[in-house]
């Protein structure tokens, strides 16, 4: 762990585990609610906890259950961890292990088709962390994702004190806009929308969208789609865009149509992860921090 | 002032504290600006400009937090940091404190910035340090604007009469601005020929010149009075072309030469000063590169912040 006391990690007093079937233990792994791993994912009591000497980036994986994002989470942590790097950084540590790693049995349940436990649980810890450091110039980086389970988003559709407790959507640094792709076509598409549009709407109204945030809307599950040059899912997919434009009071939100389950030459969900991992625009310098500079500046003026 | 703390704490949390979290914290934090010295507010400044550990205020933050609310509090130490700027964010614009400390607590964080002349982008909460700088700008040149009267009683028969009772005048309060505007014009005079003598002194190194030229303006009796722009006043004297040099070469010149003189600073944000003078700090100073009228006015005002401390 660089810089920090292990012990602030410690989400929960570890239960002891007690002897069981093998083949329930996977499931109570998945279905636990305590963590019995220090490095679980983290909540927002501690998460400050690991600031050391920046600010992180915060990253939002938004959308209601069911979209990958979760998935998309265990296929970019698969990558870091089995290459150690990402264009010109190299993953050098997490505070959040045990977090990503059942993330990754989430997504090999999901491979396998075991939807008994392929969800992020309502309860569980949001956020994990990744702290990359650039390959020539040393410099450090530290990215949290927020991968909450879709149904605290469903939740936020009708309750408005859980909708409130959320402090992470309004702060993100960047949000990843999350659709299902399968579902731009077909009945369930009317449905989507509109629970898509009152989610937005809802948070909107109590001003907690992150205007100032980068976006991406990620069309997950692209490859599930039959026909992606059908005239309805084009007009649809332009709606759910508009749609997150017209929320967002922005034009030109950047688009990305992915699987997050596959990994083998995925140039889509690559790409997306590259930019994902290179900073931000640089923090721009504010000049008059320089007063020796604009005494001189006044001066000769 | 508690929401400022709030904005400074957002600009490097995951996501915000609690509101009454920030309220506590600032409360204490504004206590502890009641009971510091300038030593404490040297260690504020080295903390959030430096990243240096701020043992007192962190100390004095969990001892108040479980004395008043009966809970102990750990925060990060990045919060530490923070909460260091705003204690002296406090000192310097709240208008209860003296304006001469004020004065002094602004030129230390303006001084202390020279460390941070190439990583300006890493700075914490930076929207709020500009804040810091003015005052002792402000402070300097409302103090040392000239007197302005306009009715002359004595100046026109004084240089007739060799004394007050020959020229039938009795001193006494009605004629006091028109005396200190006769004794700030003598001074800005004074001053005048001073930087005539420097200029005439033939140093060739524009460095070197500098720090003499910022040593002299400053130990002069009668400075403070008489010049509201000292970077003027150093544009004036150093040549126009201008010269970058490590400050670690800066040093080597400076004490070959003969118009160095040994300065022993007291403030900790004296940083150029304790580093020509050989003292054991960061090596990241010498590697800094500055102008020459950089260096002058750097050098200066750590001499002036030095003098202040004095008096």
């Amino acid at each position: 762990m660089d810089n920090q006391d292990t012990n602030d990690l410690l989400l929960d007093t570890p239960k002891e585990v007690k002897s069981d079937s093998k083949a329930n233990i996977i499931e109570k792994f998945v279905t636990s609610k305590e963590s019995p791993f220090y490095t679980d994912a983290l909540n927002e009591s501690n998460i400050n906890n690991i600031i050391t000497n920046e600010k992180p980036e915060l990253i939002v994986l938004f959308g209601l259950n069911d979209l990958g994002k979760t998935t998309f989470v265990g296929s970019l942590y698969h990558l870091l961890r089995v290459n150690g790097e990402m264009d010109n950084y190299n993953f050098i540590n997490s505070d959040t292990f045990a977090g990503f790693e059942r993330r990754i049995f989430l997504r090999k349940c999901s491979i396998d088709g075991r939807t008994n436990t392929n969800r992020t649980l309502r309860s569980e810890n949001p956020f994990l962390t990744l702290h990359m450091a650039h390959k020539t110039t040393l410099e450090k980086r530290l990215i949290v994702l927020s991968d909450r389970a879709g149904e605290r988003y469903r939740d936020y559709i009708s309750k408005d004190e859980e909708l409130l407790k959320d402090k992470t959507i309004k702060y993100a640094d960047r949000i990843l806009l999350f659709v299902n792709a399968e579902k731009l076509i077909g009945r369930s598409y009317s449905n989507m929308k509109d629970e898509l549009r009152t989610l937005l709407r809802r948070l909107k109204e109590k001003d907690m969208l992150p205007i100032l945030a980068a976006k991406y809307i990620i069309f997950n599950k692209y490859d599930k789609v039959v026909d992606v040059e059908n005239q309805q899912f084009k007009e649809h997919k332009q709606e759910i865009v508009d749609l997150f434009e017209e929320m967002f009071e922005e034009k030109g939100i950047s688009q990305h149509c992915i699987n997050s389950k596959n990994l083998s030459d995925n140039t889509e969900l690559e790409e997306l992860f590259s930019i994902l991992i290179q900073p931000l625009n640089k923090k721009r310098v504010d000049t008059s921090l320089d007063w020796v500079k604009t005494a001189i500046k006044k001066n000769k003026a | 002032m508690e929401t400022i703390l709030g904005e400074m704490l957002d600009s490097v949390l995951v996501i915000p504290f609690q509101k009454d979290l920030t309220s506590r914290i600032a409360s204490i934090s504004e206590s502890y600006a009641e009971v510091i010295d300038r030593d404490g507010v040297e260690d504020c400044v080295l903390s959030f400009l430096c990243g240096e550990t701020n043992t007192n205020l962190r100390s004095y933050i969990i001892e108040q937090y479980l004395e008043q609310f009966s809970e102990d509090i750990k925060l990060p130490p990045i919060v530490y940091q923070i909460l260091s700027q705003y204690v002296v964010y406090i000192l310097i614009n709240d208008e209860q404190y003296d304006d001469t400390d004020r004065m002094i607590y602004s030129l230390i964080v303006r001084n202390t910035m020279v460390i941070c002349k190439n990583s300006f982008n890493k700075l914490l909460a930076s929207k709020f340090l500009p804040l810091l700088y003015p005052f002792s700008d402000l402070c300097r040149e409302t103090r040392n604007r000239i007197q302005q009267c306009s009715e002359k009683q004595l100046t026109p028969y004084i240089f007739e009469h060799d004394s007050f009772e020959e020229m039938g005048v009795t001193i006494d309060e009605d004629h006091f601005d028109e005396v200190k505007q006769l004794a700030q014009q003598a001074a800005k005079l004074e001053y005048q020929e001073l930087i005539a003598n420097i200029q005439n002194k033939g140093i060739e190194d524009p460095f070197v010149l500098a720090y003499y030229a910022s040593h002299i303006l400053v130990n002069t009796p009668g400075w403070k009075y008489v010049d509201p722009n000292p970077v003027k006043t150093i544009m004036n004297i150093l040549p126009t072309g201008r010269k970058k040099m490590k400050v670690k070469n800066i040093r080597s010149k400076l004490r070959d030469s003969e118009w160095y003189s040994g300065y022993g600073a007291s403030s900790k944000s004296s940083l150029l000063i304790k580093f020509i003078e050989g003292a054991n700090i960061t090596d990241e100073i010498g590697e800094l590169q500055l102008s020459d009228l950089e260096f002058a006015i750097f050098m200066y005002y750590e001499f002036y912040l030095e003098e202040l401390i004095i008096d």
